[in-house]
């Protein structure tokens, strides 16, 4: 290099140098039914996925994740943070499915993590809302006020671009009634049987490819068929 | 007849750390021309990346846009640069990329502008629009393209750089611009420094840090005397 252009390098100043931020709020079914099995798999997964973002090195920089339980209470079990703070507690599983509630506690503390990167002069990428259930809801039912609150909330979000609202049902759940919740342009998956760590491989795979994105309009998602069955209810 | 200096204008678009590693090509394309009028063009276009030929896109757009007649109103021409970049590129998707026109005159300089990246002369002149999402923005191939398409024009303009998305955090903080960035490149267009120094800074560690797009800058120095 010259010298006009190594004092280039030198005294130009970067204006923003952060990374823009990929938020995705986890949602997950830890009542009851969930026992054994199915809770040791999806803390599995949760490792999983972590250490599939960690390692790469572009993703580990600009993905965050949040997890919201739903069980005995709502709870907001991990607010937004970088990857790798994602902890490795185990969560536990017991009472009831307060579906409805997570669902509308996760929209908001998606708005609120955009505020922050805003106040921040962050850029950020659409986030992900990313439910998982193995049952019917205990705290609405199909046509109850909560029920038509929440889905509202969710088929308008997704429709205005506000998130991208992804919905899987674990054995026994309701596909019928997911697919009258999750978004009409992204109906409900259902998972295959033990097929936790293929689908928090694909979360982790897609989250990767969002946050090394520059696409306009679409994405091209990984494929679901190493987990996710047809549903046809 | 005014007696001013023809445009100094240097550029340079390089491909980012993520196309270079997937092996692909650069998606970014620039041009500028200087008319026999005194007219300066400068087109820059960015490849979408979900796009098959996006960078084919791009170079036709900014071809189209390079090779017009001037007008003699800059906003005029600005209107015929994005009309010829418009018809090279069509509807097709898989051509879909970003669109920046300027027409500079001495006295008065105009630019066109759909999708993301920016104009910036003393303050910004045209900014990314109002995508709120990084991987989301508006294509020139667009069926309603025309209710995207964004126009400034400003008088007393001595200095210019445009730039696609892959420099925006570099060059821009809340969607100002930062003198820090911008004060070191036109000192150093000012000075006869050529576009092989742009192109370094371009791939160099400072700007591929927190950005693995690719990157397109071009300076232009309107009344060099």
């Amino acid at each position: 290099m010259s010298v006009e252009q190594v004092r280039l390098e030198e005294l130009v100043e970067i204006a923003n140098p952060q990374h823009p931020h990929c938020a995705t709020a986890l949602v997950l079914d830890i009542s009851g039914s969930m026992q054994g099995d199915k809770i040791r798999q999806l803390n599995e997964g949760l490792s999983i996925f972590r250490d599939d973002v960690l390692s790469d090195d572009l993703a580990r920089k600009r993905v965050e994740a949040g997890i919201v339980t739903f069980g005995s209470q709502v709870h907001v079990a991990h607010p937004f943070a970088s990857i790798d703070a994602l902890p490795t507690a185990r969560l536990s599983a017991s009472g009831s499915t307060p579906m409805g509630e997570a669902i509308l506690r996760s929209i908001e503390l998606v708005r609120r993590r955009k505020d922050d990167y805003r106040a921040a002069g962050t850029d950020y990428y659409r986030p992900w809302i990313f439910l998982l259930t193995d049952g019917q809801p205990t705290d609405m039912k199909p046509g109850d006020a909560k029920w038509n609150e929440v889905t509202e909330a969710v088929h308008s979000g997704e429709h205005s671009g506000e998130f991208l609202f992804f919905c899987v049902g674990v054995e026994p759940a309701d596909m019928g009634l997911l697919t009258q919740l999750a978004p009409p342009e992204r109906p409900p998956v259902q998972l295959r049987p033990g097929r936790f760590r293929e689908m928090f491989l694909w979360l982790s795979q897609s989250q990767r490819r969002v946050s090394a994105s520059r696409v306009g309009e679409q994405l091209a998602l990984p494929s679901p068929q190493g987990w996710a069955e047809i549903t046809t209810s | 007849m005014l007696d001013t200096a023809a445009p100094l204008v240097l550029g340079a678009a390089v491909a980012g750390p993520s196309h270079i590693a997937n092996g692909l090509p650069c998606q970014d394309a620039y041009a500028h021309t200087t008319t026999a009028d005194g007219t300066l063009l400068v087109a820059v276009a960015d490849g979408l990346g979900s796009a098959a030929r996006s960078h084919v896109g791009a170079r036709m757009a900014v071809t189209a846009a390079t090779t017009i007649d001037p007008a003699h109103d800059p906003f005029d021409t600005a209107v015929a640069m994005i009309e010829a970049a418009r018809e090279a590129v069509g509807t097709d998707p898989s051509l879909a990329c970003t669109f920046i026109g300027v027409a500079a005159r001495p006295n008065e300089v105009a630019v066109v502008h759909i999708g993301d990246g920016a104009v910036v002369a003393d303050s910004v002149l045209s900014g990314p629009g109002p995508s709120e999402y990084v991987d989301v923005t508006d294509p020139l191939t667009a069926s309603d393209w025309r209710h995207r398409v964004r126009f400034t024009s400003a008088l007393g303009v001595r200095r210019i750089a445009v730039f696609t998305d892959g420099c925006q955090r570099a060059a821009l903080l809340r969607g100002h611009a930062h003198p820090g960035f911008f004060d070191p490149l036109f000192t150093y267009a000012q000075r006869g420094g050529d576009a092989a120094g742009i192109e370094t800074l371009l791939s160099g560690p400072k700007l591929s840090e927190h950005s693995e797009d690719d990157k397109t800058l071009v300076l232009a120095v309107l009344d060099a005397s």
